[in-house]
């Protein structure tokens, strides 16, 4: 296995929802945090989730006094691969790939990618498709 | 703002916030902006002072205020999250993520002030180009809008519907009538 293979469709993958993703106060986020062409999410396959936990703070959040702005994790978003590609079955427009990714903070790094499935280049998610694969997700709080 | 415009932006539908029988908060609103007809029925409501129908208060458009709709929707927390937003520069969510663009909200604050549209629960999201994002849930589904500069992009989760509209008073009236109703 190697960067750019497919994950097994039976593993699940947690996307980190930071504050402009999720509303911990309404409890209700937005399916843009999966309305992108490449979606970088995690494998607990790699990493057990209890530990991605740390390393997801380790690589994204920033303290309130930080220059380029604080960001906390507001929590997590869990999902098994075979939803996430189950999510574009009746777009045929749509292709959707989850692919190994790792990276020297976080060797469970994957990436989601949504390419154009006639030309192959990499296109941006559609709503409905992302909001499907929220829909599936399971929300963790942090 | 041509002459045109200006008077099609002063012609408020009859629009209304229901108001919880026991307090401020609205639970359920429409109201929407008329584009030389009366708007759509099944949108517009009573703006009788008010009225009580099943439990819920009819309030008149006079109740909102006059600018700046959307930071009246949002509320305290959603104009925290609006400056946290603002707080975060580029690289937030990895390459390609982007500041809050002013613009984009801008384009969302005129919307509502020009629409009048008062829903349930907005909530104030950001998306990775640093476009301001909001959606609520009408009849428990997903209504979601960017404010992308000079388009509008929209889904409905109700009917599946997703597209965009240009930001301007032609483009609000198309999404007002095929917005779903809360």
């Amino acid at each position: 296995m190697a960067s750019g293979d497919q994950i097994n469709a039976e593993e699940n993958v947690v996307r980190a929802l930071v504050p402009p993703y999720w509303d911990p106060e309404l409890g209700r986020g937005t399916p843009s945090a999966f309305a992108q062409e490449e979606v970088s999410v995690s494998r607990t396959a790699v990493t057990p989730l209890d530990n991605l936990v740390g390393v997801l703070r380790a690589n994204i959040e920033r303290p309130v006094d930080h220059p380029r702005g604080e960001l906390r994790i507001a929590g997590l978003a869990l999902v098994q691969v075979s939803a996430v590609l189950d999510a574009a079955s009746e777009n045929a427009d749509i292709a959707l790939t989850v692919i190994e990714d790792p990276e020297p903070g976080n060797p469970a790094h994957a990436l989601i990618r949504c390419t154009n499935s006639t030309t192959g280049e990499l296109r941006k998610l559609t709503r409905g498709v992302a909001k499907r694969i929220c829909d599936s997700a399971t929300h963790v709080p942090l | 703002m041509s002459k045109y415009h200006a008077q099609l932006f002063t012609r408020v539908a009859a629009s209304a916030i229901f108001m919880a029988a026991t307090g401020s908060t609205p639970v359920v609103a429409h109201a929407g902006m008329v584009n030389g007809a009366e708007g759509s029925a099944n949108r517009v409501r009573s703006a009788e002072t008010g009225k009580s129908l099943g439990g819920v208060v009819y309030a008149p458009q006079s109740a909102l205020p006059p600018s700046d709709l959307l930071s009246y929707l949002a509320g305290p927390v959603g104009l925290r999250r609006l400056e946290q937003f603002a707080s975060l520069e580029a690289g937030w969510d990895g390459p390609n993520s982007w500041p809050l663009s002013s613009r984009s909200v801008s384009s969302a604050r005129l919307f509502f002030d020009k629409t009048r549209l008062v829903v349930p629960e907005l909530g104030l999201f950001m998306s990775k180009a640093g476009n301001l994002v909001v959606n609520w849930l009408a009849a428990g589904s997903l209504v979601e809008l960017e404010f992308e500069g000079g388009m509008i992009a929209y889904y409905f989760e109700q009917t599946g519907a997703e597209g965009s509209v240009s930001s301007d008073s032609e483009g609000y009236s198309q999404l007002l009538d095929i917005l779903p109703a809360a």
